[in-house]
This record gives C-alpha cells, sequence and structure tokens, in this order.
C-alpha cells in the first residue's frame, strides 16, 4: 500500500535549524502537514553550526513543539548528527518529514529527522535511519536498508535488499544494484552502477581513479 | 646553470632500469606509518625498484618480504594494505612470522616436498627499520645504515613528529603522467608554488607569496656548483613555515606534535613527502616510479593519535584528502606537461644559484648512478 502525499494537519509546530537547501526544503514539507503559521526556520551559517545552543528555542518549548536538523551533507552529515543530538538532548522529537509528493510505502520505516523529497519513493518493507535524507527522485527499493545520517542525492538508486550503512553520501547518478552492500562510513560521487560488497571505508569521487580506502576504524580494510 | 641532468634522464627506460638497481634497490624507502600496522596481520605491500615487497605485522613482528611466493611467485598478499595472515591466495601455502613454509595444503597428494625441502623454503627477507612512527625498508642484501642516508637529527625529528600518528588513515594512489624525479624536484622547490598554487596551498601560506619586487630573500645563500657537497643526506631535510590554518573543534581530540598554525615538511630522498598540518594531520606522499614516464603517486593521511571519542575521523581525513588532490592536481597539469615536452635532445634544465638544492639532488642522483 502507497502512501501518497501528506499526512494528516499536524497540530504541533515545528522549528528548523539549519542551512538552505535542506531548511527550506523542510519547511515546505513542515507547511504542506502543519499550515505555515506553525513552521519557523532558524538560520544557521556554516561556522555557527558548532556553537549552536537549544536555549535558542526557549520560546518553542518540546512539550508543544518538533524539530528538524537540516544541515547538509557536511563531514559525511556528522554536522547534521550534532545538530540532532542538541536537539533531542533538549527533549525535542525530530519526526520524519514527508515531501506530499514522495511515495512512501506503508510498509517502510523512517527514522527521527528522516526527509524524504519531492518524487523521492521508499519502496515495501525498506528501512531508512535515523537522520538520513533522500533527496528529490531518490528511490530506495523494497527491503532495501539505509543507516543513519545518509545523504542521497537528487536522482540516486538505491536497488531492492541493498544495505547501506551509517554515514554514507551516494552522488547524483549513483545506482546501486540490487542487494549490493555498501557499509559506512564512505561515499559514492561518481555516476554509474555499482554492485557487489564493498568494504567499510570506500571513498569514490571524480578526483580520483581509484576508489580511495580507510584504515583502521573497526571494519574497516579487514578480510 | 645549467643542470648535469638531461632529458633523457627523465625519459630513457635504460636510465629508469639503472635507477631502480642504484636507488630503490639501495637505498632505505619509506614505507609507511607503524601505527596502521599494529594490528595482528596488518599489512602493507609496495613495488620498490621493480620488486613487489610486502610488510606484515606477525607473531614474529614486523617484518618485510619479497611478495613472492616460494611456490609459484604468486603475491603472498595482494591487496594495497589489510589485516590477512602470510598466505599464499593461489594455492594456500602458510607462511610462519620469519617467513618459512609452516603449511602446504595436500602437499603429501599434490606436491610430494619431503621435510627438509619444506623446511628450506621461505619468503626472502627484506631489511626493515622503524624509527618513531615511521618504517623504512631496504632491498639491498647488505643495507647501507639508516644514519648513512639521512641526518641523525633530521631522524630524530621525523621520529619525534611521526610518534603522534594515529591508527585512523585514508589511502590513494593514482598514475601521474611524468618522471618520478620531477615530483621531489617539484616538492622542494618553492619557487612554484605562488605560480601554480595561487589560489589554493599559497593562499594559505603568506610566507610563500611572491616577494616585493626589488628584495632579496634572506636565505637560501647563492652557491657556486664547486661548493653543492654531493652528500646523500643533505637531500633529505624539514621545513617548516606558519600557515593561516584555522583551529577546528577536533583538533581538541587528537594528541597534537605541533601547533595549530605549523606547517611541516620531511623531504625523505629518493621519493616521499612526509607532511604535518596543525600538528594533528599526518600526509606521506610517495613517488612510486613505474616507468620514464609514469609514476605511481600513493598518499596515506593519518590522523594524529585520538585523546577522546572522534567519530568524525573519516569525514576529516575525506575532506582535507580531497583538499591536498585539487593541489596536487595543480602541480600535475604541469608536471604532466613538461614531461611530454622532454624530447631527448632538450636542453638541460637552467638552475639559478638560489636552486642550490635542485642541483645538489641532481649531483647525488649521479653519483649514485655512476656507481651502479
Amino acid at each position: 500500500m502507497i502512501a501518497t502525499g501528506a499526512p494528516p494537519r499536524d497540530p504541533r509546530r515545528l522549528v528548523i535549524v539549519g542551512q538552505e537547501p535542506v531548511a527550506s526544503l523542510a519547511a515546505a514539507i513542515g507547511a504542506a502537514a502543519r499550515g505555515t503559521d506553525r513552521v519557523r526556520v532558524v538560520p544557521l551559517t556554516p561556522d555557527r553550526i558548532a556553537d549552536f545552543d537549544a536555549g535558542q528555542l526557549a520560546s518553542e518549548p518540546p512539550d508543544s513543539t518538533d524539530a528538524f536538523a537540516a544541515i547538509g551533507l557536511s563531514a559525511l552529515n556528522y554536522a547534521r548528527y550534532d545538530l540532532w543530538a542538541k536537539l533531542r538532548l533538549a527533549g525535542y522529537r525530530c519526526a520524519p518529514l514527508v515531501h506530499p509528493a514522495a511515495q512512501v510505502d506503508a510498509s517502510a520505516s523512517l527514522g527521527d529527522n528522516v526527509l524524504v523529497g519531492p518524487m523521492a519513493a521508499v519502496e515495501p518493507d525498506a528501512a531508512l535511519g535515523p537522520g538520513s535524507i533522500l533527496n528529490a527522485g531518490a528511490i530506495v527499493g523494497s527491503s532495501a536498508r539505509i543507516g543513519a545520517w545518509c545523504w542521497l542525492a537528487r536522482g540516486t538508486i538505491v536497488g531492492a535488499g541493498c544495505a547501506v550503512g551509517d554515514h554514507v553520501v551516494l552522488g547524483s547518478g549513483v545506482e546501486l544494484a540490487d542487494h549490493t552492500i555498501f557499509p559506512g562510513p564512505g561515499e559514492i560521487d561518481v555516476p554509474g552502477a555499482y554492485r557487489g560488497s564493498y568494504p567499510a571505508g570506500t571513498f569514490r569521487a571524480p578526483e580520483f581513479p581509484d576508489p580511495v580506502r580507510l584504515y583502521g576504524v573497526a571494519g574497516a580494510a579487514r578480510r | 646553470m645549467r643542470s648535469i641532468l638531461r632529458a633523457a634522464d627523465y625519459t630513457s627506460t635504460s636510465v629508469f632500469e639503472t635507477e631502480e638497481r642504484a636507488l630503490f634497490r639501495r637505498l632505505w624507502i619509506l614505507a609507511g606509518f607503524r601505527s596502521l600496522l599494529d594490528a595482528p596481520d596488518a599489512f602493507v605491500t609496495h613495488r620498490i625498484g621493480g620488486v613487489p615487497v610486502v610488510i606484515q605485522n606477525t607473531t614474529a613482528g614486523l617484518r618485510a618480504y619479497v611478495n613472492r611466493c616460494a611456490h609459484r611467485h604468486a603475491p603472498v598478499q595482494i591487496d594495497d594494505f589489510g589485516t590477512r595472515r602470510l598466505a599464499c591466495p593461489y594455492h594456500g601455502w602458510v607462511y610462519d612470522g620469519d617467513g618459512r613454509v609452516r603449511s602446504i595444503p595436500g602437499n603429501e597428494a599434490n606436491y610430494g616436498f619431503d621435510g627438509a625441502c619444506v623446511a628450506a623454503l621461505r619468503l626472502e627477507p627484506v631489511a626493515l627499520r622503524i624509527v618513531g612512527g615511521l618504517v623504512f625498508v631496504n632491498l639491498a642484501p647488505d643495507p647501507m645504515p639508516l644514519e648513512a642516508q639521512f641526518h641523525p637529527a633530521f631522524l630524530e625529528r621525523a621520529a619525534h613528529a611521526s610518534g603522534f600518528v594515529g591508527d585512523t588513515a585514508l589511502f590513494a594512489k593514482f598514475d601521474a603522467g611524468y618522471n618520478w624525479k620531477l615530483n621531489f624536484e617539484n616538492v622542494v622547490d618553492r619557487n612554484h608554488v605562488p605560480f601554480v598554487h595561487a589560489a589554493s596551498f599559497a593562499s594559505l601560506a603568506p610566507s610563500l607569496k611572491p616577494p616585493a619586487p626589488g628584495t632579496r630573500p634572506p636565505s637560501p645563500p647563492p652557491q657556486p656548483d664547486a661548493e653543492i657537497g654531493d652528500d646523500l643526506r643533505e637531500l633529505s631535510f624539514d621545513w617548516q613555515a606558519s600557515f593561516d590554518l584555522p583551529s577546528l573543534p577536533w583538533h581538541e581530540a587528537i594528541e597534537r606534535c605541533a601547533r595549530t598554525e605549523d606547517y611541516v615538511n620531511y623531504f625523505l630522498y629518493p621519493n616521499v613527502n612526509y607532511i604535518v598540518m596543525s600538528g594533528a594531520i599526518h600526509l606521506i606522499q610517495q613517488y612510486c616510479p613505474a616507468a620514464p614516464d609514469r609514476t605511481e603517486y600513493r598518499i596515506t593521511m593519518a590522523l594524529g593519535r585520538r585523546t577522546k571519542r572522534l567519530p568524525a575521523a573519516p569525514a576529516i581525513l575525506w575532506s582535507q584528502l580531497k583538499s591536498e588532490k585539487r593541489v596536487i592536481d595543480e602541480d600535475t597539469v604541469v608536471l604532466e606537461a613538461l614531461q611530454r615536452g622532454l624530447a631527448n635532445d632538450a636542453p638541460p634544465a637552467f638552475h639559478g644559484a638560489g636552486e642550490y638544492r635542485l642541483r645538489r639532488i641532481a649531483k647525488v642522483y649521479r653519483k649514485l648512478m655512476e656507481a651502479a
């Protein structure tokens, strides 16, 4: 069963803390579900992310307000994770945001602070870990698992049964074939089709013709 | 004055083959960071002077061997690095820490080696020295003392800095279309920085901007050719500058060997530049000869030892590595074009008196090559 469009109007307010373009997208989704008057954006410049103090949100207490950490893929999504942690420690619920034009199957599960952008699709039994962001048109196939704090760029395709680890960035034009395993942390920013099983800590970027690999973190570079 | 190196020294196959023997199978070569080989069975592979080499953490300690199985000469380790026992992937022969064959699957049925024969089978050992956090190897049967190649005081400083290297690093390699010597010459040549790296590296370093017209650099003093020595040890040296490097929150999680603004190079002849940035990031650039006009460029970028949890360590390294690659690419454009223009009858390079380091490199190189 596919749930399309906005959920029933949510009575709680939503405060979005972060940067463009994620903040605007999150605000648009929030406004569609809760009304424009119930959504506020607290912009952060890049040099202020680390300094953010949830005390700034005192006028919107967590008992009546949800929050959303709207930072992009900076530092393999660790910047968004750090901001989310501050919001959670301050007591805010960071519910997932689903664009009205996205399609999320009712059997799929979405973690805290997940964002599903316009025309993105999450197929049956797929799961998105906390903080992961699916940009416009990204598709997560049935039974695929996306870890926490991932970033799927516009049009990324993750095939059925794939397993994507935590803190993974998949760039535009990347297509993971069904049942591909890509543990985190890592990044693929070279368009193309990928299949098979990758070691943890694999990084692909246009400036490196071969994969860059991580030494020393548990699970990386071990066979 | 003209360099004593000819264009053919950068293009000739016979020169390249002589270099493999005279330099790379004779000198100490930096193989990597010790801390990345701390785990049991951790290994790194190299190709040095055309010889495959594996450095492996074994039950007997850190050991280096020619990476060639005693059986059919397949490499016992195929990957650039990893964690895997010392065993040939081709037929499963397993080696002990001393490089001796420990087991041969199906020996009796398939091979019929007797005990004495098996006992004599072993990997060919390669000399290894650990200096601080650095691992050096030498393929010569009777290696020169490490201190004959590097000044002890220089080794001491490099040992101190590398002693801070932690256990997390990124590794990258790629081909560059030029002779390896151009790369070592390039990194010790500061004069190119304001022009090739104007928008990147140079902007961080006021000391690397072009001097105002009419000003004379305080150093180095011009030296006539006759005063340029041919001491091999002089080719390796360290150089420290103050850069506009920012203090970053994650620095607090790293045990650092220098100040935030410090950018330190340790140039290790023949083919390594070890860089320490803000005392927190340790970078080894290796310019590995692959052909007269081709260099395998290997980068290992590590963080210093962590003093507290730093889950974002891979993200920090990845961001830094991409920045580093952009700087390298700026050099590559120029060096590959330079290499393409090196016809065998091209005249030698023209050096100024202030470029004494380049002239010294040429002089020592010629001496090493003639000794072969």
